[in-house]
C-alpha cells in the first residue's frame, strides 16, 4: 500500500521552507519537493500579522503544490512561537505479572500517563518522549519488556509552548487553507536533532542549536533520548536591529546586508584599521564602517544570547552529559567564526549540521533545511505508522459489523 | 561618593598578586579583592580579600588553562558576585592573561558589575616573552576575547612593565612588573584619596571614565632628588612602552597625575604639564590632577592615562534599573516540576510580565529601546530589557562613524 505524501513546514521568523515527500517500504523517506519563501508577518517567532503571515505561507504551499504535483490540505508545522519550554515528568507502576516480568499492558499504561500528561495553565503541549525506563527506581534500561521488576518507572519530557501563540499560528495556517492541528506540530530543533544527530551522537550526548532569525532554540541529546528543549526569542534579528541601531544604515535591509557581508562572531584577526563600504541608501552619501566595530556588535549580541542558552542547560545540569559535542543550525549559524564562540562559551567542540540524505536541495544547505527535513521524515513515519495500523481495525470494525447484521437477519 | 567606592578586583594568579601588592601599599584602605580557582596562589596573598572559585570543578588547584571550564564555574556561582560590587561606583580589574582563570572570570564579573551601573577598567597583562609559545599563545586567544570588555581597556605587557632589562633574573623580572603596574594603580588611588593643588574628585575620576571608554594606555615615570622632574621627563621622552614616545598620536583625551611630597615646587607641576601639553595632540582634553603625600617626599610621580577614544557625555540621571516584572503564574501540579528559563519570573510567559511602572516607562521609552520589536512584548531578562542593542547595555564604545 503506497503512501500518501506528507508535506512539513518551517515557518521561520524571516523565512519558510516546506517539504513534500512519502515513506518508502524500505523504511526511508523520498524526498518529491522543497520550496521556500520569504516571510513576514513574524516577529520573535510570535505573530503579529496574520494576513501577511497566512499570504506568505499560502504562497510557499502554491510553489510546493506545484513542485511536487500534489493538492496540500494538511501540512506538520515546525515552530517556537518565540517560547518553547519542557518539563520532565515521571511516573512509577507496580508490576503485577506473577512471575514479575514486564508486559505490553504496564509499559502502555505508562506511555498512556504520559500521554495525558497537561502542560501547564496557558500552554500547549507540542511534543512529549520518553527518556528512560527505570526498573525498581534504579536500573535505566532502554526496553524493559520481559524483563523482572516490582515497579516499573517512566521518566520523560512534555514539551510546550504558549496556546495562545500556537492557536494565532494555526489560524494562520487555517486562514491559508490546510489544515494543522496541535499534533502536527514540532519544535524546528527537535526536528534538525532528529535529522542531524546519528545513533552513537545521540546516545553519547549532543546538542543542536538552531540559531535562526526570530528564535534561538536547542535541543539536547543523552542516552538516545532528547533531554531538554527550548527556545528563546532572541535571534538573527536582533543582530540586524543592533547593527542598525549603531551604523544608522537606512533601513533594516542595509543593517542585514552589513550582518551577512561583513558580520563576524568573534574579534580575532580582525585588523582594527580595517574598514569596508555600507550599503548606500537612495539620497544618501556612500560611506565606510570599521570591520571591527560590526564584528564587535554582532559579538556582543551573539555572545549574550549564547551565554543565556547555556546558563539555562547548567542548571538543567545538560552540560555534562554531551559528549557527543554541539551541532549548529539555522541562518545565523553561517555567521563566520560562529563555532569558535560557541565552543568558548559552552567549552565543548562545535560544528556545522551535516547532512547525508542524498538530496542535493537538503544537502546543499543543511542549516536551512535540516529542520524541516527533520519535520518532514517524522510526519512520514508517523503517518506510515498510522496507515499500518489502521489495518487490524479496519477489519474488526468489519467482523463485528458481519456478526451484528446476521443477528439482525434472524 | 568617596574613594571606598573604588575597588579593585585581582582576576587569576598574576592579578591577585598586583592586587594584593596595591592594597599593601595603600595600607589596606583600598579594598582589594582576589578571585581564582587555585587555592595555594590566593593564600599566599594578605592585603585582599580572597575568594575561591569553581571548587568542586577544579578542586583548588587551579583551571589548567582551560577558560572555557572558567566561564562555567564563574556562570555557576555568579550569585555571589552582585555582593562584591555593593556600594561600588568603580571597578578596577586587573588580569593576567595566558593562565585561563583570568579571561574566564571577567566576563560574569563585568555582568554583575554593569547589572550595578558600576563603572569598569581592565587592564591586562601578556605573559612575558620566555613564558613560551603556549602560553603566549593563550594570551593572545584571551586577549582577543576581551578586547570589548571593560569600559576603560588597557592591554599591557609583563615585558614593558618590567622595563625590558635583560639581565635581571626571572623573580627579579616578576617583581618589576608587578611594583610597576601597582605603582601605578597606588598612584591612582593617591590621586583620589589624597590632597593636592588640583583634586581629582571620585565623580571626576568617573565622568573621565565614560568620556574615555574604549582602549587606552598607561604612561608612568618616576624621579627622586635633584632634577627629578629632568629625570621624569627622560623617562616619559625615551621610554617607549610607558612613556609618551611614538604614542599620543591617537590620543584625544588624557588624565595626568603628577605626584609629589611637600617639597613639590609649582614650578615642577608646570614644567611637567608644559612638556605633556606638547607631546600630546592640540585638542586632546588633558585632565590634571597633582597631590602632596608625605610618604613621597623627595619624590616626584607622573602618572598617565591616555584614552584613545574621547566623547564627554551631559551627565544624566542615574539610571534606574526597570523593575522586575511580576512572577509568572505558578503553574498546576506537574510532576517533579516545570523547568523555565533562568530568571524565570523575568520570561513574559502569559499570566506574567513587566509590572505597571515597568509598562509605564516602556511606553515612554519604548521605541528607543525596542527599535523594531515594539510590536511584541518586551523581554526582560536580569532587569535588562534584551530588545535594547547589547552594545549599548553594556556600554561598548564601538567607533561607528
Amino acid at each position: 500500500m503506497a503512501s500518501s505524501v506528507v508535506v512539513a513546514v518551517d515557518i521561520g521568523t524571516t523565512r519558510l521552507i516546506g517539504a513534500a515527500g512519502y515513506h518508502q517500504p524500505d523504511g526511508s523517506v523520498h524526498l518529491v519537493a522543497v520550496a521556500s519563501h520569504a516571510m513576514t508577518g513574524l516577529r520573535s517567532g510570535i505573530v503579529i500579522d496574520a494576513v501577511s503571515a497566512s499570504q506568505n505561507l499560502e504562497a510557499l504551499l502554491s510553489k510546493l503544490s506545484k513542485e511536487a504535483e500534489i493538492d496540500i490540505s494538511n501540512i506538520s508545522l515546525l515552530c517556537t512561537c518565540g517560547d518553547v519550554q519542557c518539563a520532565p515528568v515521571h511516573y512509577v507502576l507496580p508490576v503485577t505479572t506473577p512471575d514479575g516480568t514486564v508486559d505490553q499492558d504496564v509499559m502502555d499504561k505508562l506511555r498512556e500517563q504520559l500521554d495525558l500528561n497537561p502542560a501547564p495553565a496557558g500552554r500547549q503541549a507540542i511534543a512529549k518522549t520518553v527518556e528512560r525506563w527505570e526498573l525498581d527506581g534504579g536500573a535505566r534500561v532502554k526496553d524493559p519488556a520481559a524483563l523482572r521488576t516490582g515497579t516499573l518507572g517512566l521518566g520523560g519530557l512534555v514539551v510546550h509552548t504558549d496556546l495562545h501563540r500556537l492557536d494565532s499560528m494555526l489560524d494562520v495556517v487555517e486562514t491559508a487553507h490546510v489544515n494543522c492541528s496541535y499534533e502536527d506540530c514540532m519544535v524546528p530543533a527537535m526536528a534538525a536533532a532528529y535529522a542531524g544527530l546519528d545513533k552513537s551522537r545521540q546516545e553519547a550526548g549532543a546538542l543542536v542549536l538552531d540559531l535562526g532569525g526570530g528564535t534561538t532554540s536547542w535541543c539536547a541529546y543523552h542516552n538516545g533520548f532528547p533531554i531538554s528543549v527550548g527556545a528563546l526569542p532572541i535571534g538573527g534579528d536582533h543582530v540586524t536591529n543592533d547593527l542598525l541601531a549603531g551604523f544608522s544604515p537606512g533601513s533594516t535591509k542595509a543593517a542585514e546586508e552589513i550582518k551577512l557581508n561583513y558580520g563576524n562572531a568573534i574579534l580575532d584577526g580582525i585588523d582594527p584599521s580595517a574598514r569596508v563600504p555600507l550599503p548606500v541608501e537612495l539620497g544618501r552619501t556612500a560611506r565606510t564602517g570599521s570591520l571591527r566595530s560590526i564584528a564587535m556588535v554582532v559579538n556582543a549580541r551573539l555572545d549574550e544570547t549564547l551565554c543565556i542558552v547555556q546558563e539555562h542547560l547548567q542548571k538543567e545540569d545538560v552540560l555534562d552529559r554531551l559528549g557527543g559535542g554541539i551541532v549548529l543550525t539555522g541562518n545565523a549559524a553561517k555567521i563566520p567564526g560562529i563555532e569558535t564562540l560557541v565552543s568558548r562559551i559552552f567549552g565543548k567542540p562545535c560544528g556545522r549540521i551535516h547532512l547525508e540524505t542524498g538530496y542535493e536541495a537538503i544537502d546543499s544547505d543543511p542549516a536551512d533545511t535540516a529542520a524541516v527535513w527533520g519535520g518532514l521524515v517524522q510526519a512520514a513515519r508517523r503517518e506510515f505508522r498510522e496507515q499500518h495500523m489502521r489495518r487490524p481495525f479496519r477489519l474488526l470494525s468489519k467482523m463485528v459489523r458481519f456478526f451484528t447484521e446476521e443477528e439482525t437477519a434472524q | 561618593m568617596n574613594a571606598e567606592a573604588i575597588r579593585l578586583f585581582g582576576l587569576g594568579g598574576a592579578g591577585g598578586k598586583i592586587v594584593d601588592a596595591v592594597c599593601a601599599a595603600t595600607g589596606g584602605v583600598l579594598p582589594g579583592y582576589a578571585l581564582d580557582t587555585e587555592k595555594a596562589a590566593l593564600e599566599r596573598l594578605t592585603a585582599v580579600t580572597s575568594l575561591l572559585l569553581g571548587e568542586t570543578r577544579f578542586n583548588g588547584l587551579g583551571s589548567g588553562g582551560d577558560t572555557a571550564a572558567v566561564r562555567m564555574a564563574a556562570s555557576e556561582e555568579s550569585a555571589r558576585f552582585p555582593a562584591l560590587f555593593e556600594g561600588v561606583s568603580c571597578a578596577i580589574f586587573v588580569v593576567g592573561l595566558g593562565g585561563g582563570t583570568g579571561a574566564g572570570l571577567l566576563p560574569e564579573l563585568l555582568r554583575a558589575a554593569y547589572d550595578r551601573n558600576v563603572r569598569t577598567m581592565v587592564f591586562s597583562i601578556r605573559p612575558f616573552s620566555f613564558e613560551g609559545n603556549e602560553r603566549l599563545r593563550a594570551a593572545g586567544i584571551s586577549a582577543q576575547s576581551m578586547a570589548a570588555l571593560g569600559d576603560v581597556r588597557f592591554f599591557l605587557s609583563n615585558d614593558d612593565l618590567a622595563g625590558n632589562v635583560p639581565e635581571a633574573t626571572v623573580p627579579e623580572a616578576f617583581a618589576r612588573a608587578t611594583e610597576t603596574l601597582s605603582a601605578a594603580l597606588t598612584l591612582l588611588w593617591r590621586l583620589l584619596s589624597k590632597p593636592g593643588y588640583l583634586n581629582l574628585s571620585p565623580a571626576m575620576l568617573l565622568s573621565i571614565l565614560s568620556a574615555g571608554r574604549g582602549t587606552a594606555e598607561l604612561a608612568l615615570a618616576r624621579g627622586a632628588g635633584e632634577g627629578r622632574s629632568d629625570a621624569v621627563i627622560s623617562v616619559l621622552a625615551a621610554n617607549r612602552a610607558l612613556g609618551l614616545q611614538g604614542r599620543t598620536a591617537s590620543v584625544r583625551g588624557a588624565l595626568c597625575g603628577i605626584l609629589g611630597g611637600a617639597d613639590l615646587r609649582l614650578a615642577e607641576v608646570g614644567e611637567m604639564a608644559r612638556y605633556i601639553g606638547e607631546q600630546l595632540s592640540p585638542g586632546t582634553a588633558v585632565h590634571l590632577s597633582t597631590v602632596l603625600d608625605e610618604a613621597l617626599e623627595g619624590r616626584l610621580e607622573v602618572v598617565l592615562f591616555l584614552f584613545h577614544e574621547w566623547e564627554p557625555m551631559v551627565p544624566d540621571a542615574p539610571a534606574e534599573p526597570l523593575p522586575a516584572p511580576a512572577a509568572a503564574a505558578s503553574a498546576p501540579a506537574v510532576s517533579h516540576g516545570t523547568h523555565a528559563f533562568p530568571d524565570d519570573a523575568a520570561w513574559p510567559v502569559s499570566g506574567g510580565g513587566p509590572s505597571d511602572t515597568a509598562r509605564e516607562l516602556i511606553a515612554q521609552d519604548g521605541k528607543r529601546i525596542q527599535g523594531r520589536f515594539d510590536q511584541t512584548a518586551p523581554i526582560y531578562y536580569r532587569s535588562q530589557q534584551l530588545d535594547e542593542p547589547t552594545w549599548r547595555r553594556r556600554r561598548l564604545s564601538i567607533d561607528f562613524r
